[in-house]
């Protein structure tokens, strides 16, 4: 079948009517939870999951994908208006957004954001579906050991983004590795760890401990949090000035949207790097460097194409290979097992359509960003009124029930408790999140590969430097370990030569 | 005695994560002599070779550091309170949530949260009743419709509603 016919396949998908509804649906969710800051995509998701139960598997990824594309957006509104952003792929945004509101510009600055949404996430979209059957292909030539190997090389690349914390990051990585493991043996069937709890033979549940970590933590942080107000600003008239500003400035939209898909495409690479690179970026190539975080439009278009750009780009890894590349396509491929589909190289094998469809969907959400995203400015200042001690409680008994819907078992609240607990302690003492998802998630994908090696080998450890695929996937492994502390010192050189000059 | 008090509660607030980290590979240590070597292969090789190694530098790095800007802080300011107002309201939500999710089988879903929500908002921010019973009726009404009409899950009941 030729990418065109599976395009096709997609699209017929995609137009029908349950799939189609619930990317509207999950659009609008996307929208007003990121526009509350305290929620990003990956708890929305989270939150949302065990009402993916309810729908097909095409219905719920694309759900999951019109939640993520809307999020993208909405976090940009808080940004500009009140300074506080409502995503971290929003975080970029507040740099020049703000002051521009603060100026009397929010309108403009809203329009930029709009635009720079919707192109970016239009132009990485065409881009990431072209990049699928290739990649696919490439990942049909992986064995067991090729396999493990693409696991490791997903927990490597943390090293990349964990930025200073290098130490926390990887004690994060290893225990969401140790619970990853917390299951039956994949040689013998034994239980381990399971504490006498029949219900947790086969692994730890993802949805209840996903929902307790995103979700709890990010709740119990609004408590006492004085939430600065949107008074004052309006959202009207000036909104479509920005739009066709932005529009004509082409280049700064386009590098922004690529940075950030390429960006995406690295698994455990946040929304937020993307939209600081691009950010970054930009301002290195302006004429006016020191106009950037006084309200500079481009501050403002860079950050939004980005963090659009990185949502189609963590599609990518996550369909093609069962990587996830942030969280959000964690909680993606928690949703694609809970109807029972086993994540990995074999979901684009078995079902092409869904993957195509969940591209399209990126696709259409973005286009749709433009005229969803103008009529929700309006509501924007009212959801933005919403009170904490309302939210709260509700997204407490939200997780709860959710934790149970899964499989029924009341074991399954508790450990939404737990692991709410476990994502405060690692909140407290600064400990990145992302790790400990990747980890859990990849843990059982590295151990029964790592396993079904070793019994096809027969005990030889070689076949994991045999074939060229696996001495590839070596050389970027240590390339990904290294690259972080290279690029330290060399910037460590470039700061202490003009001193010595 | 305070002092100590106020440092050790203070160290195991920061440090929660490496102590949890410890108390689970204590656990897995003690449930893999029970097991056969081929079923614990994987885990062991990460616990040897990257837990332990990584674990003992995060709590000697952390106890070296925080014993010095800690330590320091203590002797220099006012004593602070052990627990302070954010703190009390967060422990507040999560036993709520522990008895809320224990009764749940034992006197129903609906009856629990309902309770839970007013004790809960309650704690957060006084409101009038009906403010209280509208929210209340909207939640436990939306998730009856999410969950138990469209979803068709069965929620518990326990001896009430």
């Amino acid at each position: 079948m030729s990418t065109l016919d599976l395009i096709g396949q997609g699209a017929v998908i995609l137009f029908s009517p349950e799939p189609f509804t619930m990317m509207v649906i999950g659009m609008i969710v996307g929208l007003v939870f990121g526009a509350l800051p305290g929620f990003s995509s990956g708890n929305t998701s989270a939150l949302m999951l065990p009402l993916t139960l309810g729908m097909s598997m095409g219905g719920a990824i694309i759900f999951i994908c019109g939640i993520y594309v809307g999020a993208q957006y909405g976090g940009g509104i808080p940004s500009i208006l009140i300074g506080v952003p409502g995503t971290t792929g929003a975080i970029a945004t507040v740099f020049d957004g703000y002051p521009l509101a603060q100026q009397g510009k929010a309108d403009q600055a809203i329009g930029y954001s709009l635009y720079s949404s919707a192109f970016g996430g239009i132009v990485a979209s065409i881009v990431a579906i072209l990049m699928i059957r290739p990649i696919a292909s490439i990942a049909l030539a992986f064995g067991p050991a090729e396999m493990t190997l693409l696991a490791v090389l997903g927990l490597s690349i943390i090293v990349s983004i964990v930025g200073d914390n290098i130490r926390k990051g990887l004690l994060a990585t290893v225990v969401g590795l140790l619970m990853g493991t917390m299951s039956a043996d994949p040689a013998l069937g034994l239980s381990r760890l399971n504490f006498g709890f029949l219900e947790l033979y086969d692994s730890l549940p993802l949805t209840p401990v996903i929902m307790g970590l995103f979700a709890f933590p990010a709740m119990l942080d609004m408590i006492n949090y004085q939430r600065p107000t949107a008074a004052g600003h309006k959202v009207g008239g000036k909104v479509l000035e920005g739009v066709w500003e932005a529009a004509r400035l082409p280049m700064a939209n386009i590098r922004a949207s690529l940075i950030g898909l390429f960006v995406g495409i690295v698994p455990g690479a946040g929304i937020d790097i993307g939209s600081f690179m691009a950010y970054t970026q930009e301002k290195a190539l302006s004429r006016n460097p020191e106009s950037f975080g006084k309200g500079n439009p481009l501050g403002v278009i860079a950050a939004e194409a980005a963090n659009n750009g990185v949502t189609a780009g963590a599609l990518v890894p996550a369909i093609t290979l069962g990587i996830p590349g942030g969280t959000t396509t964690a909680v993606m491929l928690a949703a694609l097992t809970l109807h029972g589909v086993q994540i990995g190289p074999q979901v684009f094998q078995k079902s092409p359509g869904e993957v195509y469809a969940v591209m399209l969907a990126c696709l259409v959400c973005s286009i749709l960003t433009l005229p969803f995203g103008y009529l929700f400015n309006k509501i924007a200042l009212k959801i933005l009124a919403v009170k904490a001690s309302h939210l709260i409680p509700a997204v407490f008994a939200m997780c709860i029930i959710g934790s149970y819907s899964v499989r029924q078992y009341p074991i399954d609240m508790f450990l939404c408790l737990i692991a709410g607990v476990i994502g405060l302690m690692m909140k407290r003492g600064e400990f990145p999140l992302p790790p400990l998802i990747l980890g859990f998630v990849l843990a059982p994908i590295a151990e029964q590969n790592f396993v079904r090696a070793i019994l096809i080998s027969q005990g030889d450890l070689r076949i994991f430097v045999r074939s060229p695929v696996c001495i590839g996937m070596w050389v970027i492994i240590v390339l990904a370990l290294l690259m972080p502390f290279a690029l330290k010192l060399l910037r460590r050189r470039k700061q202490t030569t003009p001193a010595d000059a | 005695m305070k002092k100590v008090l106020r440092l050790s509660w203070g160290y195991v607030k920061f440090n929660a994560f490496p102590l949890f980290s410890l108390a689970l590979l204590a656990a897995y240590v003690i449930s893999a002599y029970q097991l056969p070597s081929r079923s614990t292969f994987f885990p062991q090789l990460i616990i040897t070779y990257v837990f332990i190694p990584v674990l003992l530098g995060n709590i000697i790095y952390d106890m070296i550091g925080f014993r010095n800007a800690y330590g320091q802080s203590l002797s220099s300011q006012s004593p602070k309170r052990l627990l302070d107002g954010t703190d009390i309201k967060k422990y507040i939500g999560i036993v709520l949530t522990t008895f809320y999710i224990v009764l749940i089988p034992l006197v129903g879903f609906y009856i629990c949260t309902a309770i839970f929500l007013l004790c809960f908002t309650a704690v957060l921010e006084r409101q009038k009743y009906l403010h209280h019973a509208i929210y209340i009726l909207v939640m436990d009404g939306s998730i009856y419709i999410l969950f138990e009409r469209w979803l068709g899950i069965d929620i518990p009941r326990g001896i009430l509603f």
